[in-house]
C-alpha cells in the first residue's frame, strides 16, 4: 500500500503567465483583403471581399 | 447550424460568394431565421451601446434584443448594414441600405459576428485554426494567430488530406461527449474551405520553430492559448464562461499539444503517426 505522502503532488508555487490575445482579431473588429497577410486595421475598403479577415 | 434569409424585396440581388454558396443547403426548418429589407438608409441606433468592435461593428442593446450596425468606409453612409435580433440571436430583421443592395446580407462582419453570439450561448467555440480530415476521416486542428502558419499547414498537407474544412476558421462543437471539428466559408490565404465535418483526433498549436516536434502542455497552459485564438463575445460574461469550460472540456477529451512547426513536409506524416 502506498503512503500518503507518495500520493501527494509535489506542491508547485502559484505564478502568473502571460498568453498572447490580438484584440483586433479576437473581436473580428478588422479585416484584410485575400492578397494580404496580417489585419488590414480599421481602413477596410473591400467589404465585399473581406472573407479572409486575419489568417 | 443553418442560418436562413428570406426576402420578396426585388430591390435586393445579391449572389452568394464563392465559398458561402458551397454551405448552402436544402431549405429546412432553420436554426435562426431572418428577414432581409431594402431600405434607403438607416437610423442611428438609439438604444445602449454593448460593445464596440473598434472599427467595422458595433453591438446595441434594443429592447430586449440586440441590434448588430456594420461600418465601412466604403459607403457614404452608415452604416450601411444593421441587424436586429431577439435576445437568443435566433429571430431577428437586416435591413441593408440603398449603397448596400447588391450584397449578400451575410457578409463579413456580420455572419461571423453572430456565429460568434450563437456560440457562445452553449453551442460550442469558433478557433482561429486549420482543420485537416486525414483519408481514416479523423479530425485534425492546427490552432494558430495570423503569420502562425495556418495555410502553410493545409497546403503542406496535400494528398494526404481528404479535405481542409477551413484553412483559418473552423468550430467546434461537442456532440455526445465527442468533440467534432466543422468547417466554415471563412477561409485564410490558401483560400480552402468546405462544408464537412469530422471527430477530433488532436489539437495541435503551431509554435514557429526550426524543427518540427511536437511538446506536451500543461491543461491549463493549453486552455489559455486556445482562448487566446477564439472569438467569443468578450462583452458577454456568460459566453466567456461558457467558451473557457468548453475549452477544458476539449482538452480534457482531446490530446491538444503544442506542434514546434517549420515548413517541413514530414509534419502530416508526424500527425498521422500520433493519431495511429
Amino acid at each position: 500500500m502506498e503512503k500518503a505522502s507518495e500520493k501527494k503532488k509535489q506542491y508547485e508555487r502559484p505564478a502568473v503567465k502571460r498568453f498572447p490575445l490580438r484584440p483586433e482579431e479576437a473581436v473580428l473588429g478588422f479585416c484584410k483583403n485575400s492578397s494580404s497577410s496580417g489585419s488590414s486595421g480599421g481602413t477596410c475598403r473591400t467589404p465585399t471581399a473581406c472573407r479572409s479577415i486575419g489568417s | 447550424m443553418t442560418i436562413a434569409l428570406r426576402s420578396d424585396d426585388p430591390r435586393l440581388a445579391w449572389e452568394w460568394p464563392g465559398a458561402t454558396s458551397r454551405f448552402l443547403v436544402t431549405p429546412a426548418t432553420p436554426d435562426v431565421d431572418l428577414v432581409v429589407r431594402a431600405v434607403d438608409s438607416i437610423a442611428p441606433a438609439n438604444g445602449e451601446l454593448v460593445f464596440d468592435s473598434g472599427a467595422v461593428w458595433r453591438l446595441y442593446r434594443e429592447g430586449e434584443g440586440f441590434r448588430i450596425e456594420c461600418h465601412s468606409e466604403v459607403f457614404p453612409s452608415n452604416p450601411y448594414k444593421a441587424a436586429s435580433f431577439d435576445a437568443s440571436f435566433t429571430r431577428g430583421e437586416i435591413l441593408m441600405s440603398e449603397a448596400a443592395h447588391h450584397l449578400s446580407p451575410l457578409d463579413y462582419p456580420l455572419d461571423e459576428v453572430l456565429v460568434s453570439h450563437l456560440l457562445g450561448r452553449g453551442r460550442g467555440v469558433e478557433l482561429h485554426s486549420c482543420g485537416v480530415i486525414d483519408r481514416e476521416g479523423r479530425g485534425h486542428l492546427f490552432v494558430g494567430m495570423s503569420g502562425a502558419g495556418k495555410s502553410t499547414t493545409a497546403r503542406l498537407w496535400g494528398s494526404r488530406a481528404a479535405a481542409i474544412v477551413s484553412d483559418d476558421r473552423v468550430i467546434v462543437r461537442e456532440e455526445d461527449g465527442v468533440m467534432w471539428m466543422h468547417g466554415t466559408p471563412w477561409h485564410g490565404e490558401a483560400a480552402l474551405s468546405v462544408a464537412a465535418s469530422a471527430p477530433l483526433a488532436g489539437v495541435y498549436l503551431l509554435e514557429q520553430s526550426a524543427r518540427l516536434a511536437l511538446r506536451e502542455l500543461h491543461a491549463a497552459n493549453a486552455v489559455a492559448r486556445l482562448f487566446g485564438c477564439s472569438f467569443p463575445p468578450f462583452h458577454d460574461p456568460e459566453s466567456v464562461a461558457f467558451t473557457l469550460e468548453f475549452l477544458e472540456r476539449l482538452v480534457q477529451r482531446v490530446s491538444v499539444r503544442e506542434l514546434c512547426f517549420t515548413r517541413d513536409a514530414r509534419v502530416a506524416e508526424l500527425i498521422l503517426a500520433e493519431a495511429a
